[in-house]
């Protein structure tokens, strides 16, 4: 078991090298909400825990895992100029600008998406065998016709990917045009939609037929949904549909008329049976696989998951949404398409884009010097660049984990307390207390744990469970990147000039001043700096670090400027006032590969 | 905005009245009937006569990296198991969020302005983690404005419009038998066992690997045993389950002569007059020829009381000798099979034989012939989905969970804590 989920684990993180990838906010809330629930067992809140976000909480959270699904790179993170939070696709709320269909472009008004089942009602239809488009061919188009001159061009619908024809199911129509209309007619005699709507009336009239009772029975629903109750403290009350077994009964008991079975058209009560074997016989003697249906397409008709192509069924193309984003805190509107009065699908302009990209600095990985495979113990220089999208300017501060002296992947945990530095994300070395888990609870309860959180001096609280902890330790240990590595950042902070558009395309005229130690170029508004990277794990390891940016900048602006997307709007921010902004990320260089001499 | 919302769905509800026959009359209230399998996802509005969509419990490795429309699946894993570590439910609950996140926005298209209710098929013996953790996926994540949780069984027996019957539950994980009458679970009569479609899926994995061949087009034909290492690439939880729901059955009980015992490696086989299938992999390069015995017996161990100490059988069996002798008689002339595995072909045979059988060696000869298995036209895993849409689009009241009592106590009813509804009424 565990041999399989570290396979996955690997199949997950084969993220290309290199990379940069960020952590975003919603990690840190659901890292201390995962704490909180393993060392109380209750699941907390969501607003408590994100009130307290802020760039000190975001410094003990460094993304533990390494897997693409969690770490998001800059292009798919959005900024919330508002809150100054990052936020990924996994934290933010989503409604919908515009319904259409991805075959036709159609915009689809909202009242009809429902009752047509989120299909689009016009001629796109999806080949059932390989969920393609079908084309409406017409049968002279194929066969020339001889004399037959019945003039009754018969039409049907072809898969150009796979070959596939409607014809094979019997299906053809007459008109090229109103396809669906001539199919739904079909599928209303479907055996399922006319049971269905049997039962349906069948329960509407047994419900319908006390009504005039509802003044008692109202009072015992409202009994059930816990108003008035001393007779429904037995719990077996909850195993029935509140209500329905009382209208039923009732119903009964009214009126024998009604009967309060459900007839199902007398049949003989072993047919049931009889299909089953016959069905199974004819499996049994089944020669080839050409005529079943594979899951996929089983799925694709939950109606009635047919067994053989025969019966597959022509379905209409779904339709596609497009959504518009909102901050999960302040509701801003971070993501917006342009729609215009007549909503056309095919328009993709913004009216709105706070991607984190004009926001946060963006992090290249500039160079690898030298840009060989890596080897164990053999240091290589990874230049960083930083790019200051803001038209402010801003100072940033770097911080990486402890690094550990000792090779043994081990030995972290001592390493962490040894060195102890201010930023001591270490989740092991709580590992001791982890199996206390039920006596710490009162101590860690959420309430009592939000202010220490707050200060730097405290560790964050660890998930007290050996499962869990193995797995998130994972990264350190089998994913091995992280351990892998001592990195040596010299310019711990620096400035990155304002972004200026005017000066875009000009030539770099810049002076060669005095560059601070650890830095090896400014440009524009970027700066690179100097990260030494010593691989220390073993072969096939994946050496990848994660460093604390934290960057601050003072607004400038007095009157915001809301129209122009590059300026950020930081409406909150009143003139002057410095605001510091923490994300984590995560620099993947590339794998320890073996040593050669040559 | 929002009066333009309530336009349009007024609108509609009026377009619906007169045009589709098929939605419920009453637009606004429709109803979101999410059924969780730990294996499937069954979804769609109330008042349609088949979900939406079955959606499997994939890994999905990257759905942020992929332009909009694509979906990088990786293979299907259930999304619990019945052994559970209370420390996997942040895990689960990330993947349950993805889950939602598809069948909201992309599947229902339902965001949450539409305040749809969303009613919930749970099993009766549902841990109480696992009912929380969707209560919070769908009342944090998605706003949803309250949740009805129904016992699935129930719902189940609705969609044959019964209100009495023996619900054979035959899922992935588990078993269960479950007597209704009048609409009341006899909860003190269920029976369960953790024996489903994953044993029988696993049963298949091993069957295959120790028995079938792989063939080439080339015509070369080497025994699968010999390539121990591919098995795990090639046999993914998704073809086992293709493999299962194509081309298995289940077959009469084995006689003793059918059976052959291998006393060296203890393995035992079957001589069955199944036909060998190719089953082709890899763009129909290789097949994978699977002798007829193994997609024959792979569901044995259902019926296997040797091995397991329970049978499909056995449950039913004891779960009807735990009932009140006056009752027996309409269980068993309503036993309705439910669930993904009991839709293998003879599946349904076998359980009337065998019980026919056993009823038999057990002195209950008087019921032999009343046993009669309920004829559904709707497909057994999405019996409990269907029973669901029914009940929603009726004009009936169920016990919702809504979002201000969520965000108060934080807590779904349950058994241990039914009183939280009432709490007000507790004190009185």
């Amino acid at each position: 078991m565990d041999e399989i989920k570290n396979k996955n684990k690997n199949k997950n993180n084969n993220i290309p090298f290199p990379y940069v990838y960020y952590q975003c906010t919603c990690q840190v809330v659901s890292k201390i909400r995962k704490d909180i629930y393993f060392s109380t067992f209750q699941f907390p809140l969501k607003e408590p825990v994100e009130s307290e976000i802020n760039s000190t909480t975001i410094s003990h959270f460094p993304p533990t895992h390494f897997n693409h699904h969690r770490l998001k790179s800059i292009y798919d993170l959005f900024f919330c100029p508002s809150c100054c939070e990052l936020h990924c696709p996994d934290c933010v709320k989503n409604d919908f600008l515009c319904f259409y269909c991805p075959n036709c472009l159609f915009d689809v008004p909202q009242a009809s998406v429902v009752s047509e089942q989120n299909r689009c009602i016009r001629n796109c239809f999806e080949c059932p065998i390989c969920f393609n488009v079908l084309t409406v061919i017409s049968q002279q188009d194929t066969i020339n016709t001889t004399a037959t001159d019945d003039e009754q061009t018969v039409y049907f619908l072809a898969c150009n990917v796979c070959q596939w024809k409607s014809l094979e199911i019997n299906l053809s129509f007459d008109k090229s045009t109103g396809l669906y209309l001539q199919l739904q007619k079909k599928e209303s005699i479907l055996p399922h939609e006319v049971e269905f709507q049997n039962l349906r009336n069948h329960y509407d009239k047994c419900l319908r037929s006390n009504n005039n009772m509802n003044n008692i029975n109202t009072k015992r629903l409202s009994a059930l949904f816990g108003n008035t109750s001393s007779f429904l403290y037995s719990p077996s009350i909850i195993s029935h549909i509140p209500d329905l077994k009382t209208k039923l009964i009732q119903a009964k008991r009214d009126n024998n008329q009604i009967s309060d079975e459900y007839n199902n058209s007398s049949e003989n009560k072993d047919t049931q049976v009889m299909e089953d074997e016959l069905e199974m016989i004819n499996l049994k003697n089944l020669e080839n696989m050409d005529e079943l249906t594979s899951l996929k397409q089983k799925l694709n008709q939950p109606e009635d998951q047919p067994r053989y192509l025969k019966q597959l069924r022509i379905h209409r193309i779904p339709l596609r949404v497009k959504l518009q984003t909102k901050c999960d805190k302040c509701e801003k509107i971070l993501v917006k398409q342009e729609v215009q009065k007549m909503k056309k699908p095919s328009n993709i302009r913004f009216s709105i884009k706070s991607f984190a990209r004009d926001y946060i600095p963006n992090i290249f990985i500039q160079k690898i010097i030298p840009n060989n495979k890596l080897h164990k113990d053999i240091p290589v220089q990874v230049l960083l660049k930083f790019v200051n999208p803001l038209s402010q300017e801003i100072s940033v501060s770097i911080s990486t984990l402890p690094n550990k002296q000792n090779e043994d992947k081990m030995d972290i945990d001592m390493d962490s307390k040894k060195n102890s530095p201010i930023i001591t994300p270490k989740f092991s070395s709580r590992k001791s207390s982890l199996n206390l888990s039920p006596i710490l609870s009162p101590i860690l309860s959420p309430k009592k744990r939000k202010k220490p959180s707050l200060k730097i001096s405290t560790a964050p609280i660890i998930p007290i469970n050996p499962t869990t902890t193995t797995k998130i330790k994972n990264p350190y240990k089998e994913n091995a990147g992280v351990a892998t590595c001592n990195v040596t950042v010299l310019a711990k902070s620096f400035k990155i000039p304002a972004y200026d558009p005017t000066k875009e395309f000009e030539n770099d005229t810049e002076s060669n001043e005095q560059n601070q130690v650890g830095i090896f170029e400014k440009k524009k508004n970027s700066v690179s700096i100097i990260v030494e990277v010593r691989p220390t794990g073993d072969i096939g390891d994946r050496v990848e670090f994660p460093i604390l940016v934290t960057y601050s900048f003072v607004n400038n602006e007095k009157e915001v400027n809301n129209e122009t997307p590059i300026s950020p709007n930081y409406a909150e921010l009143s003139h002057g006032v410095q605001k510091f902004v923490s994300f984590w990320s995560v620099i993947g260089i590339g794998e320890i590969s073996k040593e050669c001499f040559d | 905005m929002s009066d333009m919302s309530v336009k349009d769905l007024l609108h509609q509800t009026a377009l619906n009245q007169l045009s589709n026959k098929r939605t419920t009359a009453y637009g606004i209230d429709q109803k979101i009937i999410i059924d969780i399998g730990s294996l499937y996802i069954k979804f769609g509005l109330s008042g349609e006569a088949s979900p939406r969509q079955c959606l499997p419990n994939r890994i999905y490795e990257n759905i942020e990296h992929c332009p909009e429309g694509v979906l990088v699946e990786g293979d299907i894993k259930p999304l619990y198991q019945l052994v559970l570590n209370p420390f996997e439910i942040p895990e689960i609950y990330e993947r349950f969020k993805e889950q939602v996140k598809l069948i909201f926005y992309r599947f229902m298209m339902s965001d949450y302005k539409h305040k749809r209710k969303v009613l919930i098929a749970e099993n009766l013996l549902l841990p109480l983690e696992l009912k929380n953790m969707i209560a919070a996926v769908l009342f944090e994540y998605m706003n949803v404005p309250s949740i009805i949780f129904a016992p699935s069984q129930l719902l189940a027996i609705t969609s044959v419009g019964k209100k009495t019957g023996l619900v054979v539950d035959c899922g992935y994980l588990e078993t269960t038998v479950l007597p209704i009458s009048d609409y009341g679970c006899l909860l003190h009569s269920i029976k369960t066992m953790p024996c489903a479609g994953q044993d029988i899926s696993n049963n298949l994995k091993k069957l295959i690997i120790e028995n079938a061949s792989i063939s080439f087009d080339d015509g070369k034909i080497f025994p699968f045993s010999k390539y121990p290492n591919y098995s795990d690439e090639i046999l993914t939880n998704y073809i086992i389950e293709d493999i299962k729901a194509s081309v298995c059955f289940v077959g009469l009980k084995p006689d003793s002569t059918e059976i052959i015992y291998d006393e060296k490696t203890h393995h035992i086989s079957y001589r069955s007059s199944a036909s060998e299938i190719g089953y082709p992999i890899e763009n129909r390069r290789i097949k994978i020829l699977i002798p007829g015995w193994v997609r024959e017996r792979a569901a044995e161990i259902l019926f296997d009381e040797e091995r397991n100490e329970a049978s499909v059988i056995s449950l039913i069996i004891d779960s009807i000798k735990s009932t009140p002798t006056d009752i027996r008689k309409s269980l068993l002339q309503n036993i309705l099979l439910i669930g993904g595995t009991s839709m293998l072909p003879g599946f349904c045979y076998r359980v009337s034989q065998e019980l026919k059988e056993r009823l038999k060696e057990d002195h209950l000869e008087n019921l032999v012939k009343e046993v009669t298995i309920i004829r559904s036209k709707f497909p057994a895993n999405t019996a409990t989905w269907i029973g669901g849409s029914i009940l929603g689009s009726l004009k009936y009241e169920g016990q919702e969970v809504t979002l201000q009592q969520w965000n108060e106590t934080h807590k779904v009813p349950d058994w241990s804590n039914y009183s939280i509804l009432n709490e007000e009424e507790n004190q009185i």
